[in-house]
């Protein structure tokens, strides 16, 4: 292991230990993690996004350009790279008090086109093919003759229109108000299935952390840095500077 | 104009994406229409780009006025520029010498070693509070609740290798429960917030919502 | 206060028994076998039936806050699609999916931390990591359209158009199969709502748990297969015989939700005991008046 990697491993160490420590108590070297821990996470969208404009719009218009202009050319050019920068920069109007209006402009095309394709498409997928499925599940294996298909079909199709129903149907009477009943007990399940697996989520990422603590990076380097932790978390501890 | 501009271009650039997602068209206006669409959503991409800066002068802002006001806490700040400048830094010497910002090396290990470790292991402290909520609040007070706990142990038994050696089938058992009754109810909450969506979606078109422009007044 | 101090000692022992039961089985190295589920064999199996020169698109929309169980996906995977000789287009639609394509990668191919990727030598015919594309899902509907012309460059500053993996692969009607690696929005619904059902391409999904749930409705009509968190991956693992951190975490996790379990219980006897104390007492007031 280099010296490099030996440092970096340190320091990812120390954050590891830094952040777990908030779970005995609140403190100071918790408090600059994580804003150094916000602080990376800027600079590193921003050099992606500086990136992406420079590649994908900036030197493709010098390109362009270098290679000579024509009236076609010049057209592309303004409708491929320019307007849409020339968009963008208006977005930063959203500090002015005063010509917030203009920043509305550039929102509105992103809001129309983000919503016009997410509608679509959730319209096709979400809805009309979900309750299609809901009904034909029932009816192929009616024809093959698949009797457990047939019968699992059945209880997600009782499932799904007691759920529609619990949602739609707020009667307090008859036979809808037993259906959306049944509607609430699925859900039950669904939610209780959803924690079971919400609590494999967050226990795999601690393994991971574990993982990466124990056998990645070696004992001897682990027993150094907890060694260095607990000393300074100690002090800023007992020292009654717990909190900032 | 001011008020009625951008509304305008929501609900045409909107109906231009729903007509063109529906409707391929091969010659004539369609096409044109089609090729629109597309470089429209080029811009978008642009413009998204673009769009990241605000987040940066937004958090920059508060944790200037956080420096210069001396707030408690406000060497954090400084802090989190520090941070903030070595991936800059670093990045822009990576494309001076590789050629590439996001494919070098000192900011793939930047990213491995600092972002990594703070990100995962804030997150794995969930752990901890899910396992604490456990044992104080998931209690059986309704018949409800105990559906609930009783779907939620055998989902978590039968996704690990305990529960096989408890009873070999009971993976079939988690299997047929994700696979039927969680179906179900997920189906039906898919339907319904789908419902939901759209109908939020044409009201936003018609322009009945105004807060996603922005802050309103102004 | 003092009842105070004795919950704040309660839930420090209670962290310190999750603690343990995490670091001991993963000390001792314990493996245990399991069977693999339908929802993961679907995925395989999609993936077996692949000819070599196949295209895929592996969409990777997960950060560091889910890696864990992810990047193990990804790893036994990608392991599968470069063994079946499949032509693979990473992408990410998360900023920093990116830096896991390129962990992804170093890994399956054995790479240390500093040598460069696009210098192996089936960079750009057999794979490509083609890096970040904005606009969330109005990129994923364009990438539909314009796989090749997505964006100029790679992640590494080579011109797309000169590589050729991208030979004959003009929109998504060219590319045989879509996993993403999804842990929220945009991720597994989104990219098949705007490319797998309008286009009809078979796609499938390797989620974080907690979304895991949610992607039922789609399977396995939409997706062919579901990937559920670290369990997943560990299934995966076992089908492609690639030992990683799935099948190294699964001692671990069983012991944990097995310690999560008896949490559970013990807090419902404590509710149980507790309810008759009171229903007792109230009982015992109501004869007494």
């Amino acid at each position: 292991m280099s010296l490099v990697e030996t440092l970096a491993i340190a320091m990812a160490m120390t954050f590891t230990l830094v952040i777990y420590s908030f779970l005995w108590r609140e403190n100071r070297a918790y408090r600059l993690a994580e804003h150094i821990f916000i602080g990376s996470g800027v600079g590193f969208g921003i050099m992606f996004a500086i990136e992406y404009v420079y590649t994908n719009a900036i030197k493709p218009m010098g390109e362009t350009i270098a290679a000579g202009l024509t009236l076609y050319n010049t057209g592309y050019l303004f409708g491929k790279y320019i307007l849409p920068m020339f968009l963008g920069v208006l977005l930063y109007f959203f500090f002015s008090r005063r010509y917030l209006w203009i920043y509305r402009i550039p929102m509105a095309i992103f809001v129309g086109i983000g919503l016009g394709l997410a509608m679509s498409g959730a319209a096709q997928t979400q809805l009309v093919k979900q309750i299609l499925d809901t009904m034909l599940d029932l009816i192929y294996p009616l024809i093959e003759g698949n009797w457990i298909e047939f019968i699992n079909a059945l209880i997600i199709f009782i499932g799904v229109t007691g759920t529609l129903a619990y949602f739609f149907f707020t009667t307090e009477r008859g036979s809808v108000r037993t259906w959306g009943v049944i509607g609430r007990w699925t859900m039950m399940v669904a939610f209780g299935a959803a924690f079971g697996y919400t609590v494999m989520a967050r226990v795999s990422l601690l393994i991971g952390r574990v993982h990466d603590m124990i056998v990645n990076w070696k004992i001897t380097s682990t027993l150094f840095i907890i060694g260095v932790i607990l000393a300074i978390l100690s002090y800023s501890l007992f020292k009654g500077e717990g909190k900032t | 104009m001011k008020r009625t501009l951008p509304l305008a271009i929501l609900f045409i650039t909107g109906m231009w994406m729903i007509f063109s997602f529906y409707i391929k068209g091969e010659a004539g206006f369609f096409k044109y229409l089609d090729q629109g669409a597309e470089w429209l959503k080029d811009w978008v991409m642009i413009m998204g780009a673009f769009a990241i800066g605000i987040g940066v002068i937004n958090v920059s802002r508060i944790h200037i006025h956080n420096i210069l006001r001396k707030r408690p806490g406000w060497y954090n700040s400084v802090f989190l520029f520090i941070a903030m400048f070595v991936f800059i830094i670093v990045g822009f010497y990576e494309w001076w010498k590789e050629g590439t910002v996001t494919g070098g090396p000192i900011f793939q290990g930047l990213y491995n070693y600092i972002i990594v470790p703070l990100s995962a292991t804030m997150f794995s402290m969930l752990a901890f509070y899910i396992a604490s909520a456990a044992y104080r609040a998931f209690r059986a007070r309704t018949m409800e609740a105990v559906v609930l706990l009783v779907a939620a142990t055998l989902v978590m038994l039968g996704r690990v290798p305990l529960g096989e050696k408890i009873w070999a089938d009971f993976p079939l058992l988690t299997d047929w429960i994700m696979a039927v009754p969680n179906k179900a109810g997920m189906r039906g909450i898919l339907i319904a917030a789908t419902i939901g969506v759209l109908s939020l979606g044409i009201r936003t078109l018609m322009g009945r919502e105004r807060g996603v422009l922005g802050p309103t007044g102004g | 206060m003092a009842a105070e101090i004795q919950i704040e000692w309660s839930r420090r022992i209670l962290y310190i028994l999750v603690f343990a039961a995490v670091i001991f089985p993963l000390v001792m190295g314990w493996e245990m076998s399991m069977k693999v589920s339908p929802h993961t064999k679907g995925l395989y199996d999609a993936i077996e039936k692949l000819e070599p020169g196949d295209v895929v698109i592996l969409s990777f929309d997960y950060d560091a806050s889910t890696y864990v169980e992810q990047f193990p996906q990804s790893v036994a995977i990608w392991e599968h699609l470069r063994r079946k000789d499949a032509r693979i287009i990473a992408v990410a639609f998360w900023l920093q999916g990116v830096p896991w394509i390129e962990n992804t990668i170093r890994e399956v191919y054995g790479l240390n931390k500093t040598e460069p990727v696009d210098e192996l030598p089936d960079y750009g015919k057999k794979f490509v990591n083609i890096g970040w594309i904005p606009g969330g899902e109005v990129g994923m509907a364009r990438l539909g359209e314009n796989v090749a012309g997505i964006k100029e460059q790679d992640n590494y500053g080579n011109m797309l158009k000169d590589m050729p993996i991208f030979e004959g692969v003009k929109d998504a009607h060219d590319v045989k199969l879509i996993v993403s690696f999804s842990s929220g929005t945009p991720g597994a619904e989104e990219l098949l709502r705007q490319i797998g059902v309008p286009y009809n391409v078979t796609m499938g999904t390797a989620v974080t748990a907690v979304s895991a749930p949610g992607f039922y409705p789609y399977y396995p009509k939409y997706f062919v297969g579901i990937l559920g968190g670290l369990r997943g991956a560990a299934e995966y693992e076992l089908l492609v015989e690639r030992k990683g951190l799935g099948m190294a975490g699964m001692v671990a996790q069983s012991f944990v939700h097995g310690l999560i379990i008896i949490f559970i219980v013990i807090g419902n006897i404590q509710y149980l005991l507790e309810r008759r104390r009171q229903e007792e007492e109230r009982r015992r007031e109501s004869g007494g008046a």
